[in-house]
């Protein structure tokens, strides 16, 4: 048994350091790398972004994974996952859906003339994909979605409406799913389609966050598409889908956050003093730190035990279950608990020059509870686990 | 035991229900949030008229002279409506505080024109890395010929924009409860006074004291400490804040129980699941226990009975509720739950604003573990 990486693995790590040692210099880095702000350089789209995603794909980091003839390296998804971590821990953007959902299932499953048209803009960082799965009536129950999509012509005609769709606003294409065959059962009639997010018929209006980011509704009204913008099967969308988030548990966990935030918790308490006494002598403090540092680590192995299965080739659905339930909730934990740490002043927001932490901690209580819900809820994960797992008879 | 409410306190809670839906509903509000004054002048108008600013104000004062069970039942109503006024730190901090420090002159100079919503007193205790231990207090006070010199920063202080002028508890020496209390004109020359954007997006300020002269007349108490007056407030207005945390959790609940019901996943009701109802169910012991802690502590400060634990039990339990209620109704809304143009953020900010800016969940667990270990010898901290 090894907890430790390879030593190539460990090399790897040092130099995507490195880089973003580099990358920190720059005049555009503050856009970029937003530790206070786990994901904010993702979700918006900035000069500074495109230019640091051409930068990574110039060092070849964009599909490390995909095979040698779509320009990849063939290396092991844990390369992959390995990148965002340290991506992760500076706040800048993750690698995502373009290389993991869309470019992975476009090398398995699409057409030579797709794969032409997107695999080389994916990999050199000259495109932006918008998933569009959500939809206001299809959420947790995911394989209800109803936007239609009928035969026209050559094509197909889209009309219905999608929702949660982060990135549409800025995105270049649309990765959609769309009801193509109303009969079927529910996941057996969707379909995938790629369409150019600025197609004639697309209205995209913003949606704000108790996080103070965007995402968007999304409006198709008779949205027309040639039949070669297919993704692979007709009426297999919900195998893609599913095969995708698969794809996805590498990379989609990074764990660094976590750590940097308690590594920040500690500065703050290292260094704060109440009544006269250090905070690291107050007894309850201590308590408290002692018990997110146990959670913290217990949350790193239980993403272990999710990248080491997916290492091995198997498919972690129930450990990728068990981490995101954990994790989710302990970042809420974290926020909260460093929130009642700094009191009153912990609720300062950062356009206040004194604020903590450059108002990080009242960000994060709020932004923090997305994490519980967006990618599938607590709710689902615990009836994966309790389904998939433990073989229960659950009756929904 | 009778835990029914009389017939004029359940018209006090109709008619505040009905102010507040009339002049604050949630639509109101959120023009208000993050905004200065920070308040519906129309809705304050609507309290004055109603006679609130002077809720427990003696009648001598112009006040109504009502009780804590009264105020408890306003506060529920403004918590439910999540109603910003200045009406907590006027009507119940500072005019509890005159009431018990002031001098037969300074009373009837400040509490008739508070009861009658001419004036509003904000309350300056909190300062900028401090939390709530009368230790924290470090604003400086000196005397001079005329009066008294104040220097220091205080923040957190409520609608400090509107309020004429500001209690300030400042330090006279160096033993913890050597902290006085100053009727701070906020004119007055020295003083500067900024908005301070914060989590529940309330009208809050930073007010930075510079050698600022304050006449002798406007110490409270003749120059003395005032402390114990200062608990005894802050004991009466946790009651209050309690109240708040339990109307709001009580609506934020009911928009969850309500939304369980109608929102569809996999061909049935959330509702039906149990993972939904279950949460939804703990969340109703947590508000019917609160509920019943925060009657009980108004209850037993209108008897005369030693109150503070109750009150002190009552506001731990009730924030750490409200906190968790809105947590769980934003996770029940799924994704709507964590739009701005849903409610439940608005209660999910406001619950942990509670929590902190008074008497915070540290703060209270020290107090009544030593009410605990103690219960003849009232505080030491
Ligand atoms: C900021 C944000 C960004 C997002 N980004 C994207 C994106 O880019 N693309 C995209 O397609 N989607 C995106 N999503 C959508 C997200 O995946 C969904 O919000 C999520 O899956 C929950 O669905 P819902 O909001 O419809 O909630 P619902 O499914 O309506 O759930 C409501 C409540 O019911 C519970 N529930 C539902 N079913 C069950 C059950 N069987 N058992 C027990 N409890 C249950 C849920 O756990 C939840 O508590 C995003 C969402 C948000 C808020």
């Amino acid at each position: 048994m090894d907890f430790d990486f390879s030593a190539d693995e460990k090399r790897f790590i040092e130099e995507v350091r490195a880089f973003l040692r580099e990358q920190a210099l720059l005049p555009d880095a503050a856009d970029v790398m937003a530790p206070n702000r786990d994901s904010d350089s993702m979700l918006s789209d900035t000069p500074a972004r495109r230019r640091f995603n051409r930068e990574m794909a110039k060092r070849g980091y964009l599909g490390m994974s995909w095979p040698k003839e779509y320009g990849g390296s063939e290396k092991s998804g844990i390369y992959e996952y390995l990148l965002n971590e340290e991506l992760a821990r500076v706040g800048a953007p993750l690698i995502g859906k373009g290389i993991g959902i869309v470019g992975k299932t476009l090398i398995r499953h699409g057409s030579d003339k797709l794969k032409t048209e997107f695999l080389p803009k994916i990999r050199n960082a000259e495109i932006e994909f918008a998933l569009g799965y959500s939809e206001p009536g299809a959420g947790s129950d995911l394989a209800s979605l109803k936007l239609k999509a009928e035969r026209s012509g050559e094509g197909w005609l889209f009309n219905g409406q999608k929702i949660w769709n982060t990135s549409a606003h800025f995105a270049d294409w649309y990765w959609l799913a769309a009801r193509t065959d109303p009969q079927a059962a529910k996941h057996k009639g969707i379909s995938l389609f790629l369409v150019p997010m600025h197609e004639k018929g697309i209205t995209v209006s913003a949606i704000h966050t108790l996080g103070e980011h965007r995402t968007n509704h999304v409006f198709l009204d008779n949205v027309w598409v040639h039949d070669d913008y297919r993704v692979g099967e007709l009426n297999k969308g919900w195998t893609y889908i599913s095969e995708a988030l698969d794809f996805e548990r590498f990379t989609i966990y990074p764990f660094s956050p976590l750590e940097a935030k308690l590594e920040q918790m500690w500065k703050h308490i290292k260094t704060t003093q109440r009544n006269g006494q250090r905070l690291t002598a107050v007894p309850e403090i201590r308590r408290q730190m002692a018990r997110l540092v146990a959670q913290v680590e217990t949350a790193k192995m239980l993403q272990r035990s999710v990248i080491f299965s997916a290492s091995q080739g198997g498919v972690p659905t129930v450990e990728a279950s068990m981490c995101k339930l954990y994790t989710t909730a302990l970042s809420q934990r974290l926020a909260n608990t460093m929130m009642d740490i700094l009191g009153a002043d912990g609720l300062l927001h950062k356009s206040w020059p004194d604020a903590p932490d450059a108002g990080k901690w009242e960000w994060l209580y709020r932004s923090s509870a997305l994490e519980t819900i967006g990618a599938g809820t607590s709710e689902i994960q615990k009836n994966i686990i309790a389904r998939r797992g433990l073989g229960l008879p659950l009756t929904n | 035991m009778d835990l029914i409410f009389s017939e004029e306190q359940q018209m006090l809670r109709d008619m505040t229900r009905r102010l507040c839906e009339d002049f604050v509903p949630l639509t109101v509000l959120r023009q208000l949030e993050g905004t200065e004054p920070g308040y519906s002048a129309d809705f304050w108008t609507a309290l004055i008229d109603a006679g609130m600013p002077g809720l427990t104000i003696a009648d001598a004062f112009g006040g109504l002279g009502l009780g804590a069970t009264e105020t408890m039942i306003v506060h529920e109503e403004f918590g439910r409506a999540l109603a910003f006024s200045p009406h907590f730190v006027s009507s119940v901090l500072a005019a509890h505080l005159i009431g018990a420090a002031g001098d037969t002159t300074q009373r009837q100079r400040w509490l008739p024109a508070m009861a009658s919503g001419q004036s509003i007193v904000s309350v300056g205790s909190l300062e900028p890395g401090g939390g709530h231990s009368l230790s924290d207090i470090q604003c400086a006070v000196t005397r001079t010929a005329t009066g008294y010199r104040l220097s220091g920063t205080k923040h957190f202080v409520a609608y400090a924009a509107r309020a004429q002028t500001a209690l300030i508890l400042a330090r006279v020496g160096t033993a913890l409860d050597d902290v006085i209390g100053l009727m701070v004109d906020l004119k007055s020359p020295g003083v500067t006074i900024q908005y301070q954007p914060n989590h529940a997006r309330e009208a809050v300020y930073q007010v930075t004291l510079h050698e600022v002269d304050v006449p002798l007349e406007a110490a409270l108490k003749g120059g003395q400490p005032i402390a114990a007056e200062w608990r005894d407030a802050m004991y009466t207005g946790l009651i209050a804040l309690a109240a708040q945390a339990v109307g709001g959790a009580e609506r934020a609940h009911a928009m969850a129980v309500e939304y369980a019901k109608v929102r569809e996943a996999f061909g049935k009701p959330i509702g039906s699941f149990q993972a939904i109802a279950h949460s939804l169910a703990d969340v109703a012991v947590d508000i019917e226990g609160c509920r019943m802690l925060v009657r009980q502590a108004a209850w037993a400060k209108d008897r005369g009975y030693n109150f503070y634990r109750f009150a002190a039990i009552a506001k731990l339990q009730a924030c750490e509720m409200y906190r968790r209620t809105a947590s769980v109704t934003i996770q029940v809304h799924g994704g709507i739950g964590f739009t701005n143009d849903a409610d439940p953020q608005l209660f999910f900010r406001r619950a942990k604003q509670l929590q902190l800016l008074h008497w915070d969940s540290d703060y209270l667990e020290e107090r009544i573990i030593e009410m605990a270990l103690n219960e003849t010898s009232e505080h030491s901290a």
